[in-house]
């Protein structure tokens, strides 16, 4: 990647005002997705870039009853470093597959939600959960929930001219977390996928349901959660191929690839299976 | 642009680009071979240093980054205690790893340490896991940095008592 000239500023006014001064500015807190040599092969006109790693306040985690906020530029060794039950553990088991520790001691939360082309293993699990992402213009400050992350098209859409400043993340237990990723385990490749599953029951009756597959698209369908929350658990054998029917048709109206639906299909199948066979009988 | 930093403990200072590589830095100014550069990706671990405390990928750290940091190398970190506690382990354990990789299997092997004092074996496995190379018998790796947890809590334990 070419570079024409530095910034680094130290406070997020700093930031924000450099940013308003280069709104076409490439940011950059961990760098790994930047100067990877995959990425480094995209180079084009030289460009400004902001660099985030000296700013304190985008690295500020905090926590309430309800939720979790991270600074953008936590690292995800950061997050690791948090103790036990600080975070909610699907997301730990997440952030724990991403790349070698060493890498994880450079990249970002905020790097892997903001990975242009391509969605990063972060966000299925964050968008799962509802998270919301805090992006700042100049004065101007708007929370956005992750999943409006996916643009038409089912690939990402991120904010331009925007800092991704922090991340609030919901707490709450789950009855069933599942992540699975999809390609060689701790290279964050272009070819790998993440498939997420969660789910929460209460007295045998499944109160919420969330899952995404992501990679180049992601897939969600909240009408298919919303039809599937209240059922009973088990799911009957019908409930179960009603369900893989119209993720089917999703995928097919999404432009999803056979191949990736195929294996989408089979990774929702082996959630239920789960999923039944933790209900008490 | 001008980078001023701190290298194995001696104020250091070279021209280089913004976006240069750390790896190449050190490799092409300063001779430090021990740093390799391969993957070009933080993939295979086999460039790894400590910056500011922290073992990184240094084929991922842009020059600019390096303005004001203290970078250790494997050439720097031969000169530690922590080295030689290491040295020792592997040497008493048979781990002998190639000469590609020997560096950062040793940085990576330090960092462990210095996190926690009594690893379990597949604490071990999985952080030299970060360091890609066939060359090296994993269980000898393992017996090498539980001895040289011993060596170096017997020497903590001395050092404090002197």
């Amino acid at each position: 990647m070419l570079i024409d000239e530095v910034i680094v500023p130290s406070t997020l006014s700093e930031t924000l005002t450099a940013l308003k001064r280069n709104p076409e500015a490439v940011l950059c807190a961990g760098g790994t997705e930047l100067f990877s040599e995959e990425s480094a092969g995209r180079s084009g006109p030289a460009r400004s870039l902001i660099s985030l790693h000296s700013v304190p306040e985008l690295r500020h985690v905090s926590r309430t009853d309800h939720y979790v906020e991270v600074g953008s530029a936590t690292t995800l060794s950061e997050l690791l470093a948090l103790k036990e039950g600080f975070l909610p553990d699907p997301l730990r088991d997440v952030v724990r597959g991403i790349g070698t520790f060493a890498v994880r001691n450079l990249a970002t939360l905020g790097g892997n939600l903001s990975c242009p082309g391509r969605f990063r293993d972060c966000f299925p699990i964050l968008a799962c959960m509802d998270a919301l992402a805090e992006y700042r213009q100049g004065t101007a400050a708007r929370w956005v929930n992750l999943n409006r992350l996916i643009g038409t098209g089912g690939t990402p859409d991120i904010p331009r001219g925007e800092l991704l400043t922090r991340i609030r993340i919901p707490l709450g237990e789950w009855s069933l977390g599942i992540a699975h990723k999809i390609g060689f385990p701790r290279i964050n490749s272009r070819s790998s996928s993440l498939f997420v599953f969660l789910a929460r029951t209460e007295k045998r009756v499944l109160s919420s349901i969330r899952l995404i597959f992501s990679g180049d698209q992601a897939v969600r369908s909240r009408e298919i959660e919303a039809s599937l929350v209240g059922k009973k658990i088990p799911l009957s054998a019908r409930e179960t191929e009603t369900a893989l029917g119209a993720f089917a048709a999703h995928c097919a109206q999404a432009g999803v690839p056979d191949s990736s639906a195929t294996r989408f299909l089979g990774l929702v199948r082996r959630a239920i299976g789960q999923l039944n066979e933790g209900a008490p009988s | 642009m001008k980078l001023d930093f701190i290298l194995n403990g001696e104020d250091v200072s070279c021209q280089a680009e913004a976006g240069d590589r750390l790896s190449e830095i050190l490799r092409d100014r300063f001779s430090l071979l021990g740093v390799k550069s391969d993957c070009r990706s933080g993939h295979c671990g086999l460039c790894l240093v400590s910056l500011n405390g922290r073992t990184v990928p240094a084929c991922l750290v842009p020059a600019f980054r390096v303005r004001g940091s203290e970078v250790i190398t494997i050439e720097g970190f031969e000169q530690t205690d922590e080295y030689s506690d290491l040295r020792e382990g592997f040497r008493k354990s048979g781990a002998e790893p190639c000469e590609f990789c020997r560096g950062a299997l040793l940085l990576a092997a330090a960092s462990l340490l210095e996190e926690r004092p009594r690893p379990e074996a597949q604490e071990i496995l999985e952080r030299l896991s970060t360091v890609f190379c066939r060359c090296h018998d994993p269980a000898a790796l393992v017996r090498g940095v539980q001895t040289a947890a011993e060596l170096r809590a017997r020497r903590m334990y001395f050092r404090a008592h002197r």
